[in-house]
C-alpha cells in the first residue's frame, strides 16, 4: 500500500464520484415523486382494477429481476428502436425504473400503515375519501416515508455502480479502468471503497435518525435488501 | 433469622434518583409488602435484589453471603413480573420445566413431573399443554408463579403481579400468593392491593421518592399510619 | 421489429444451463451466509466489547459498499494477499459475506424486537446471558427471522447477476455474450428476465407462505 499513489487515485476518482452522485440524485428526484404518488394511489385501489394490475406488474418485474437486466433493456433495446440515447440518460432511466418500483412499495406501505381509526375519524367528520386522504392520511404517511426515501438514496448509489457494465464512467467503472491500466488493484479498490462507504454510510446514518424520530414502524424492513 | 439484608442502596437513572439510601431486612419465612406512589423506587428496589438492576452503591446479602455469582443468586431468588413475561412459544408445562431442565440438570421427565405438580398447586392442572396465548391473564400469571417456584427459590419477588390483570382475575392470583406465604415462603411483594397486604403481610413498607418512609405491621400501618405522606397515600388509594 | 420464436428456442437451452450456475452460486453463498450470520449476530449481541465493536464495524463497512466493490475486492485484491480463488468461488465468498452481514442484522433485530421482558424473565430464572439468548430468545426469534431470510435469498440471486463481471457463466454472463455473438437482443433479454422471474418468484412465493404460516 502506497499512500502517495492512493492520494493520486483519490484525486482522479473525484470527478467520477461526482458523476455517481449526479446519477443517483437525478434518479431519486424523478423516481421519488413518481413512486410515492403511484404507491399512495395503489393503496387506494382494489386489486382487480387495471391501474392496480399495471402498477403491480411494474413492481413484480423490477423486484423479480436483477437491476443488471433492467440496465441491459435500456442499453440494448433503445438503439434497436433507432433511438440515439446518451449513456447518462440510459443510466438514469434504468435507475428511475428500478427505484420507482421500490418506492411504490414505500408509498403504499406508508399509507396502509396509518391506523384505520384515522380514516374513520376523518370520514365521520364528513370528509370524502379523497379529502380524507389528502388532509389527514397523507401528512401522517409522509412522516413515515422520510427515512425510507433517504435510505433509497444510498441504495441508488450502490445500484449506480452496476452502470459500469455499460461503460458509464461512474465511480466503479473509473476505478476499474485505473486499476487495470496500472495493475494496482488493492490500492484502487480500497480508495474506491472508502469513497462509497463515506457517502452510503453517512446517508444511511441520517436516514436512521429520521426513521427513529419520525416513525415507530420500521426496523426489520430496512435491515433487508442489499441487491437490486 | 435474617434471610436478606440490603444496606444503603443507591440507584440513579440519569438525573432521576430511584433509590436514595435504602436499608431493608427480611427474615426467613417473612412476607413483606411494599407500596408507594409510582416512581417511588419500589420496583427498582426488588429488581436490585436479583440484580436485574445493578445498584450504584450499597450491599445486598442473601443467607449471609454477598451475591458474587449472578446466576446462582437468581436461581435462589424467584421473580414474578407485572407483564407475566411467559415464553410465548412454550406451553405452560414447558415454561415451568425449562428452568429446572436447563439450569438444574433435571431430566425431561423429572422436570415435567415437577412442572405438573406446581401447575396443580396453582390450580392449573388441566392447562399444562396450552400456549400462553390460550390462557387468561390470571392463568398466565399463575403459570409465571409456578415457573419461578420450579427453581425452588428461598425468596420470591413479586413486581406488581396483579396490575396488568382484569379485576375479576386479581383474586385467583392473590389467593395463590396468600397460600404460598402461609406455606412458609419468604416473599417481597410490590403491590397496591391493600386487602392482600392486610391479609397476608407480616410487615408493610411505604416508599416515597426513593426512600423507605414507613414500615409497620398491617394493623398499625392501617390504623395508625406513622407518617403524614402515608396517610395521604392511603386516603387516595382506599378512596376515603 | 418482430419477436423471433426460432431464435428464442434456439438459445433457450444455453440459458437454462446457465440458470443452473446461478442457482448453484446463490445456494452456496446462502449456505456460507447461514453459517456466518449467526456467528456475527451472536458476537455482536454477546461478545466482549472489543469483539462487539469490531463485528459492528465490519457489518457497517459491508453495508456501506456496493456488492460489486466487494466482488472486485475478492477477485482482484485477495490474490495479492495470497488467496487465489476461481471466479465461481470468489463469487460464493463475496456474496456469502455480503449476505451474511444483512442476515446478521435480521437476526439481531428479530432478537431485539422480542422486548426486554423475555430476556429479563430468563435472567431472573438464573439463565446466563448467552444461555438466555440461545435457549429462550433465539427459538422465539426464528419465526421472525425465516421470512426475511428467504427474502434475502432472492436478493442473493439478484446479486449473483453481478458475477458476470468476473466471468462466472451464470444467466447474465451467458446472456450477455449470446447477445454480442448473435445480435439477437430482445429474445435473449426476455429469456433472461423470465428465468430470473421464475427463480426469484418461486423464492418470494415461499417467503410469503412462510410469513403467513408462521404469523398465524
Amino acid at each position: 500500500m502506497d499512500p502517495f499513489y492512493m492520494a493520486q487515485v483519490l484525486v482522479r476518482l473525484l470527478p467520477p464520484l461526482g458523476l455517481t452522485m449526479l446519477l443517483s440524485l437525478t434518479a431519486l428526484v424523478i423516481a421519488t415523486p413518481l413512486g410515492l404518488v403511484l404507491g399512495a394511489w395503489r393503496a387506494e385501489l382494489s386489486d382487480q382494477q387495471p391501474a392496480a394490475r399495471l402498477i403491480d406488474t411494474w413492481v413484480l418485474i423490477v423486484r423479480g429481476t436483477p437491476i443488471l437486466i433492467q440496465i441491459f433493456v435500456f442499453y440494448f433495446i433503445l438503439p434497436k428502436l433507432g433511438l440515439q440515447t446518451p449513456l447518462f440518460v440510459m443510466g438514469v432511466g434504468a435507475l428511475v425504473l428500478n427505484s420507482a418500483g421500490y418506492q411504490i412499495e414505500i408509498g403504499r406501505a406508508a399509507v396502509q400503515s396509518v391506523a384505520k381509526g384515522q380514516w374513520e375519524a376523518a370520514l365521520a367528520l364528513g370528509f370524502d375519501r379523497r379529502a380524507s386522504l389528502l388532509q389527514f392520511i397523507l401528512p401522517q404517511a409522509a412522516r413515515r416515508m422520510v427515512g425510507p426515501v433517504m435510505n433509497e438514496l444510498s441504495q441508488l448509489i450502490k445500484a449506480s455502480s452496476v452502470l459500469s457494465v455499460i461503460t458509464l464512467f461512474e465511480l466503479h467503472k473509473a476505478a476499474e479502468a485505473i486499476s487495470s491500466a496500472n495493475l494496482r488493484f488493492s490500492e484502487v479498490i480500497v480508495v474506491e471503497g472508502i469513497l462509497y462507504f463515506v457517502f452510503i454510510f453517512g446517508i444511511s446514518l441520517i436516514a436512521r435518525v429520521f426513521e427513529r424520530r419520525l416513525s415507530s414502524a420500521g426496523g426489520l424492513a430496512d435491515a433487508g435488501s442489499f441487491a437490486r | 433469622m435474617t434471610l436478606l439484608a440490603a444496606n444503603n442502596l443507591f440507584k440513579r437513572f440519569g438525573s432521576f434518583t430511584a433509590l436514595d439510601g435504602v436499608d431493608l431486612d427480611l427474615d426467613r419465612g417473612e412476607r413483606l409488602v411494599i407500596c408507594g406512589p409510582s416512581g417511588s423506587g419500589k420496583s427498582t428496589l426488588i429488581r436490585c435484589i436479583n440484580r436485574l438492576e445493578e445498584p450504584d452503591s450499597g450491599t445486598i446479602t442473601i443467607e449471609g453471603l454477598p451475591a458474587t455469582d449472578l446466576q446462582s443468586l437468581r436461581r435462589r431468588v424467584g421473580m414474578v413480573f407485572q407483564q407475566f413475561n411467559l415464553f410465548p412459544n412454550l406451553t405452560a408445562r414447558e415454561n415451568v420445566a425449562i428452568g429446572p431442565r436447563k439450569l438444574l440438570g433435571l431430566s425431561r421427565a423429572e422436570a415435567d413431573a415437577r412442572a405438573e405438580a406446581l401447575l396443580d398447586r396453582v390450580q392449573l392442572a388441566g392447562h399444562a399443554d396450552k400456549l400462553p396465548s390460550r390462557l387468561s391473564g390470571g392463568q398466565q400469571q399463575r403459570v409465571a408463579i409456578a415457573r419461578a417456584l420450579a427453581m425452588e427459590p428461598v425468596l420470591m419477588l413479586f413486581d406488581e403481579p396483579t396490575s396488568a390483570l382484569d379485576p375479576e382475575m386479581i383474586r385467583e392470583v392473590l389467593d395463590v400468593m396468600v397460600e404460598l406465604g402461609e406455606g412458609g415462603m419468604s416473599m417481597i411483594v410490590v403491590t397496591h392491593e391493600m386487602g392482600f397486604a392486610r391479609r397476608a403481610a407480616d410487615r408493610i413498607c411505604f416508599m416515597d421518592q426513593g426512600r423507605i418512609v414507613a414500615m409497620a405491621p398491617p394493623q398499625q400501618f392501617f390504623e395508625a399510619p406513622p407518617h403524614p405522606r402515608l396517610v395521604r397515600f392511603l386516603e387516595n388509594i382506599l378512596g376515603h | 421489429m418482430s419477436f423471433d420464436w426460432i431464435a428464442f428456442f434456439e438459445y433457450l437451452p444455453r440459458l437454462i444451463r446457465a440458470s443452473g450456475v446461478t442457482l448453484q452460486v446463490s445456494l452456496l453463498s446462502l449456505g456460507l451466509a447461514c453459517v456466518l450470520a449467526p456467528i456475527l449476530a451472536l458476537s455482536r449481541l454477546l461478545g466482549p466489547t472489543l469483539l462487539r465493536s469490531a463485528v459492528q464495524a465490519f457489518i457497517e463497512l459491508i453495508r456501506g459498499l456496493p456488492p460489486l466493490v466487494v466482488i472486485a475486492f475478492c477477485y482482484f485484491a485477495l490474490p495479492k494477499l495470497g488467496l487465489v480463488l476461481s471466479g465461481f468461488w470468489c463469487g460464493v465468498l463475496a456474496l456469502g459475506v455480503v449476505g451474511a452481514v444483512y442476515a446478521a442484522e435480521i437476526i439481531r433485530s428479530a432478537i431485539e424486537s422480542l422486548g426486554k421482558g423475555q430476556l429479563e424473565a430468563a435472567l431472573a430464572l438464573g439463565f446466563a446471558r448467552w444461555q438466555a439468548v440461545l435457549d429462550i430468545l433465539l427459538p422465539q426469534a426464528l419465526r421472525r427471522i425465516l421470512p426475511p431470510l428467504t427474502n434475502e435469498f432472492a436478493n442473493l440471486i439478484k446479486a449473483s447477476s453481478l458475477l458476470s463481471v468476473i466471468s462466472v457463466h451464470e444467466i447474465s454472463q451467458v446472456g450477455q455474450s449470446l447477445i454480442f455473438e448473435t445480435f439477437v437482443v430482445i429474445e435473449i433479454l426476455v429469456q433472461m428476465a423470465i428465468l430470473y422471474l421464475i427463480i426469484i418468484g418461486t423464492v418470494t412465493f415461499i417467503s410469503r407462505r412462510l410469513e403467513k404460516g408462521l404469523s398465524s
